[in-house]
């Protein structure tokens, strides 16, 4: 029997799926992965609804859970990547203005990030995401400055990558 | 601009080509893993009962004709009974679980039912094998108090014997008696390795789970 709490939190999921899928697309290297992680978060986040007060918008509670459940799902099984799964993750973007370079750069990018550790990988996604360190920090439960040293290592690394 | 930017500018564009589920896919998704284990286990204990009682109508004549002989006919209806009542019992305490995990439980409640279950199935397995090798020693005992009959019955079914082979009647019968219920047990704990044991280390595994995802809030 569907109860109305289960509607609204149907709801929200449907409206804020976006951030799942991308979680997903992070941590899994094809469809079928990444339908079992959304299931997997779905349901944790189901689980964990009741601790959701309100107090916080409905996505950053939401990174929150995810990623907490994607960080300890993935932390045994180490996957490594292999370039052809490039081709499976990455998105179809339309360039307006297409370049060759940057799109070499981005797909190893793509292949670094994916190389990263789970906790690492989390503080790249809410990066994309436009998060502001305070919110990073918030969402992974680190400190502000913990998050920016993090981050700074990881854009160096990033850097020699893909300039060797 | 530096590496990260460059990729959150594809990131971001990237956003009208990711899946997109239907309130009705969602809602399915909330209803579906977490029980299926336990629900798993409840069907395949159902498929052994079935196989178990499906056995007990196609065992032989000439085997009811001995036990019959053997003065064991009430004993063995009043073990099969306590048995079919007891693996009853054991399906009612694997639906009972099954039922009471619901998806609005907390992880804790959840972790709850994980060790319940895990509980049930050990208890059953130890049930099933303690229960199969008590009633073949006991069997063992009467034959062996009843070594007269049993040489008799096998007299009479073959005629090639004669009384003077009695010494190797009745070595030959209790090695193969004894052979036949090590195999038995032996695959009793088989196939309850591949096939419960195997489902509880997945429930186990689902448990830690929801420790470490519980430990974080």
């Amino acid at each position: 029997m569907q109860t109305e709490q289960e509607h609204i939190f149907v709801k929200k999921l449907e409206k804020n799926q976006n951030i799942v899928h991308k979680i997903c697309t992070f941590y899994t290297n094809n469809p079928h992965d990444h339908k079992d992680l959304f299931q997997e978060i779905t349901i944790q986040l189901w689980r964990a609804y009741p601790s959701f007060r309100g107090d916080s918008k409905f996505s950053t509670w939401m990174y929150r859970v995810a990623l907490n459940t994607a960080i300890t799902l993935y932390r045994k099984s180490k996957r490594s990547i292999k370039a052809q799964d490039y081709d499976k993750i990455s998105f179809k973007i339309e360039y307006e203005d297409y370049d060759p370079t940057a799109d070499k750069q981005v797909k190893l990018l793509y292949e670094a990030v994916k190389q990263l550790n789970n906790i690492d990988k989390a503080l790249v996604l809410l990066y994309l995401e436009d998060k502001t360190y305070e919110e990073i920090a918030d969402t992974l439960g680190i400190t502000n400055v913990n998050a920016r040293v993090r981050m700074s290592r990881i854009k160096d690394k990033l850097k020699r990558i893909v300039n060797p | 601009m530096n590496e990260l930017d460059l990729l959150k500018k594809h990131w971001q564009k990237a956003d009208e080509n990711l899946p997109n589920y239907s309130y009705e896919e969602l809602y399915k998704m909330l209803h579906k893993k977490s029980s299926s284990l336990v629900k798993w286990i409840l069907y395949i204990s159902i498929i052994e009962f079935a196989i178990w009682g499906a056995l007990y109508f196609v065992v032989p004549e000439s085997s009811n004709k001995f036990n019959k002989e053997m003065g064991l006919t009430s004993a063995m209806m009043i073990g099969t009974i306590l048995s079919f009542v007891v693996f009853g019992l054991f399906i009612f305490l694997f639906y009972y679980n099954y039922s009471r995990i619901r998806i609005t439980d907390s992880i804790k409640e959840l972790m709850q039912s994980i060790l319940r279950t895990r509980r049930t199935v050990y208890f059953f397995i130890i049930w099933n094998i303690a229960s199969a090798i008590i009633t073949l020693a006991l069997v063992s005992i009467h034959y062996s108090r009843n070594k007269e009959k049993l040489i008799e019955f096998v007299l009479e079914q073959n005629s090639s014997l004669s009384i003077e082979n009695t010494a190797a009647i009745t070595t030959g019968f209790f090695i193969g008696f004894t052979v036949t219920a090590i195999v038995v047990i032996g695959v009793m704990l088989l196939l309850y390795r591949i096939v419960y044991i195997r489902l509880l280390k997945r429930l186990k595994a689902n448990y830690k789970q929801l420790q470490e995802i519980n430990k974080n809030f």
